[in-house]
């Protein structure tokens, strides 16, 4: 047995050594930052190839597919749940898999389902919106449970990308859970119109000349033209079913403070809708604007105060004197 | 040091000279290459196959020539090849080294050949250059030269077949240990001691297009390489004390 080991080489291994713990903790830190992190015990022995297995396992799911429908319900969501968390295992970001698994799963076992969403929510960089919406629809439609829906459809909206109408189904969810309280309907269509507008409102002028029919969205706001026009008439429709309730309930009210409640109640709905509407004209009774000339609304024929018009020949004008006449105009 | 690079020049030209290795690099490409095909089966899924399959194959292939380096130091102990080369004027450090400098060697040439050849077929799959198939070249070239070290420290006093499978198992082991990094500090201590494949590998992050950044690649480049210096160092005080008289 040869027995020479200098003492500079156990040096040089120390040394090594102490280099290697140091780096590895600062790419172990650098790592935490830029790369995926999973929840612990997600780390499968796949020899650094699981983004290539993944892919395997998936061709496989999509052949196994094909048959799973022959066995019983229970049997074969275990085995599906089981082969898209195999899939996952090996890659985590596999945001397809966590996607259509849950589409699949849901209609046999949804809490399965729901289990391999919450598995992809704990994955650090699957910033997906997707992923918690689904959560909440199938919390939603197949648990019925919507309180739980709620606190996965408020996870999508973090989501910059999220589109318009998942804060419109988190609107539904949370009337849902009121039993449709129409106040507190309104106060969601109010706070999701009003999130939407630009930092510095601006209304827009009255109508340009010519046009009959009103814009429906008269201020500044970063919702897309029909989310626009879809939170308006739901503020409308609501704000004039508040009202013409509270009107019937007042008229047969006898107690002067349930009369004064109910008299509240209308003069905050006409805040709510003069705040969202601005200085538009509106009809007083549907909530719902008009355009410069208009005698009667087009939405319920309600007689209207008419805006906008030559006093002399009823010209219809945007401008401050009218264009055949000269006449000032209102 | 001429001595060394003596050894790492005959390593490498004696496994450079098999026709079958050129086969099998062709065989691979192609491999990668019909990938295209698999549209069905994958459900539109064939672009990321073919740029995983790449990253799959870069890992094998780097494997396998890393693995040559036990199966390369048995048989010149078993031929009594290192004896007469032991008897002149050359240390054994030298010797190891030397073989790990040609088994490098070996495995950055077939690794640069597979990399452009996938880049290549990424390139006629997808219309674009994947540069970030760079990025994750050298980082498998990175855990590639720690795997070539870890076999050099097995071989130095096992035998080839049990320093080859000993390497494998702990190269899978060592992408499984990413818990041991974010643990408490003896665990991050233990980590640094053990080969931390799982640092250096950025398959997924690269693969699902996350952007790692140089730096990342440069640091985990680094610690591969400091620790292959490590591993090394093993390997000489193992090989030192070996009898192979």
């Amino acid at each position: 047995m040869n027995s020479r080991i200098s003492f500079s080489s156990i040096v040089f291994l120390l040394a090594a050594l102490a280099a290697s713990i140091i780096l590895s903790s600062k790419l172990a830190k650098a790592r935490a930052v830029d790369c995926v992190t999973v929840a612990q015990g997600q780390s499968p022995m796949d020899g650094g190839l699981g983004k290539f297995i993944s892919h395997i396992n998936w061709m496989r799911l999509i052949q196994l597919r094909g048959t799973v429908d022959t066995m019983g319900g229970d049997k074969a969501a275990g085995l599906l749940a089981k082969k898209y968390n195999e899939i996952t295992d090996h890659d985590p970001m596999f945001a397809a898999a966590y996607e259509e698994g849950a589409l699949d799963l849901g209609w046999q076992n949804p809490q399965e389902s729901l289990n391999l969403l919450d598995k992809a929510m704990r994955v650090s960089k699957l910033n997906d919106w997707k992923i918690p919406f689904m959560a909440g629809f199938i919390a939603k439609t197949r648990l019925k449970d919507p309180a739980r829906a709620i606190a996965y459809v408020e996870e999508s909206i973090k989501h910059p990308d999220c589109p318009g109408y998942v804060q419109r189904y988190l609107i539904n969810l949370k009337s849902e859970v009121a039993n449709g309280d129409p106040m507190v309907t309104l106060n969601l269509w109010t706070e999701y119109y009003e999130a939407g507008r630009a930092p510095k409102d601006s209304i827009e002028p009255r109508m340009g000349r010519g046009v009959l029919r009103p814009r429906i969205a008269m201020r500044t706001n970063t919702l897309a033209e029909a989310d626009r026009h879809m939170a308006l008439t739901r503020i409308s429709q609501l704000s004039s079913k508040i009202i013409a309730d509270a009107q019937a309930a007042q008229a047969t009210e006898k107690e002067p403070g349930r009369k004064k409640e109910l008299q509240d109640k209308i003069d905050n709905v006409g805040k709510i809708v003069n705040q969202v509407y601005g200085g538009i004209h509106i009809c007083s009774k549907c909530f719902r604007p008009f355009s410069a000339g208009d005698n009667f609304c087009v939405f319920d024929g309600t007689k209207l105060q008419p805006y906008g018009t030559c006093p002399k020949d009823g010209t219809v004008t945007r401008d401050a004197y009218c264009q055949k006449c000269g006449t000032k105009v209102n | 040091m001429n001595d060394m690079m003596t050894i790492c020049k005959t390593t490498y030209t004696r496994v450079i000279r098999t026709r079958s290795l050129y086969v099998l690099l062709a065989a691979v490409l192609m491999l990668v290459g019909v990938t295209h095909l698999y549209a069905d089966l994958t459900g539109g899924r064939q672009a990321q196959l073919m740029y995983d399959t790449g990253g799959g194959v870069l890992t094998l292939v780097g494997l396998f020539s890393a693995l040559m380096v036990t199966f390369d130091i048995a048989r010149d102990l078993r031929e009594k090849v290192a004896m007469t080369l032991l008897s002149k004027p050359l240390g054994r450090s030298q010797y190891l080294l030397g073989k790990f400098c040609g088994i490098v060697w070996i495995m950055t040439v077939n690794l640069f050949i597979l990399s452009a050849g996938v880049m290549l077929v990424l390139h006629l799959e997808e219309g674009t250059w994947r540069a970030d198939f760079i990025k994750l070249a050298i980082s498998t070239w990175g855990a590639m030269v720690m795997t070539t070290a870890l076999g050099v420290m097995f071989a130095s006093f096992l035998g080839e077949l049990s320093a080859a499978l000993l390497t494998l198992f702990v190269f899978v082991a060592g992408h499984a240990t990413a818990g041991l990094y974010y643990g408490t500090r003896a665990f991050k201590v233990l980590g640094g001691m053990l080969p931390g494949f799982c640092l250096v590998n950025f398959k997924t992050e690269l693969g699902n297009n996350l952007g790692i950044s140089w730096d990342l690649i440069a640091l985990a480049v680094a610690y591969a390489l400091v620790y292959s210096a490590v591993l090394l160092s093993m390997a000489t005080i193992f090989f030192n004390r070996r009898d192979i008289a």
